[in-house]
């Protein structure tokens, strides 16, 4: 399984109640300046920059958010994962 | 480093530091410029002011250091909750305005235009790179060295944020209220840092935090003509007056 880490230089901010990634400039070359993303995945943003992996972040979203198909919940966590990968603000260890 | 004069400069109440290297960049500082002691703020390295130089072919060496200048006293005023800002930022009804858009987008043609139409009713604060101050004295415009090609800008004078002006040259005259979301990208644009670590990303977003949740942000499409600043001198009254309103 890939384990991913949040790219160094790209910071979760929240500005007038919103979640926005801005990145640094060391970063933006390869990846977008600023990013808004939803609740969900700045839950899962703040998970993995404590250096997670996949199924803790799956056990971490069981235990915060209340839901019944555990599937579904991989299925959308690996659909984030591969998302911001491909947006390069996630790197592949 | 003892061969350099050491002067200081106050930015929304924050000493900065600087020697510099070339002779002729003190005077450009003007009246701001006090002399000072000790180890400073900000020294160019020779490799930053050539680079400097190479990158602005027109400006003299003085002018080219005293313009590369900005960028490093913006990151020392970060950590105050300030940064340097591009935008023509004026006084009216005790409310500071920034026009804010790119170079060559209109900006001092708004402002001249207010000067000939509604004469005396504005003051500039800085007609090119004011500090905005976003700490826990709230939200407020001061002037800067850095005025333009104009020269434009009142060294004394600072004043509360009213609201912030985003430029667009367009084929009508036209202007709209932002959502914060639709003007964060603009205005970061237009901060003047590098935004090198992530703390300085974290100290500008609480900076943009505090800015938009104090004052209106509006975009102005325009031809560039009186009938658009007639339309925004409008709107910037109304709302001076709402606050007005509001304080008392």
């Amino acid at each position: 399984m890939s384990k991913f880490r949040t790219r160094p230089g790209v910071v979760l901010t929240n500005i007038c109640g919103e979640h926005i990634l801005v990145a640094a400039k060391a970063a933006v070359p390869d990846c977008p300046f600023v990013t808004r993303i939803n609740e969900e995945s700045a839950f899962l943003w703040e998970k993995l920059k404590g250096g997670a992996d996949e199924d803790e972040l799956l056990r971490a979203v069981e235990k915060e958010f209340e839901t019944d198909d555990p599937e579904a919940l991989r299925g959308a966590i690996q659909a984030f994962l591969k998302q911001m990968s491909e947006m390069h603000l996630l790197v592949e260890d | 480093m003892a061969q350099n004069k050491v002067y200081q400069v106050e930015y929304a109440g924050h000493p900065v530091k600087y020697a510099f290297r070339e002779p002729g960049t003190a005077a450009l500082f003007r009246e701001r410029l006090t002399e000072a002691c000790g180890e400073p703020d900000v020294f160019e390295t020779e490799e930053f002011l050539e680079r400097a130089k190479r990158l602005m072919p027109d400006e003299p060496p003085e002018g080219a250091e005293f313009r590369s200048l900005i960028c490093l006293t913006s990151k020392l005023l970060l950590r105050h909750g300030c940064c340097l800002f591009h935008a023509v930022s004026f006084e009216m009804d005790g409310l500071a305005w920034l026009l804010t858009a790119p170079s060559g987008t209109g900006k001092s043609t708004q402002y001249m235009n207010w000067q000939r139409q509604f004469p005396r009713e504005a003051r500039m604060i800085s007609g090119d790179v004011p500090v905005i101050e976003a700490s826990d004295r709230g939200v407020l415009v001061h002037p800067s060295p850095w005025n333009g090609k104009e020269g434009l800008g009142n060294p004394l004078l600072s004043a509360p944020l009213g609201g912030i002006v985003i430029l667009e040259q367009g084929s009508e005259d036209r202007l709209e209220r932002l959502e914060p979301m639709e003007c964060l990208y603009p205005l970061l644009r237009e901060c003047i840092v590098l935004l090198e670590t992530e703390d300085e990303v974290r100290h500008i977003a609480v900076m943009l935090d505090r800015i938009l949740r104090s004052v209106p942000v509006m975009k102005l499409v325009n031809l560039g003509g009186p009938e658009s600043t007639a339309l925004l001198r409008g709107e910037l009254k109304r709302i001076a007056a709402m606050k007005g309103a509001r304080n008392e």
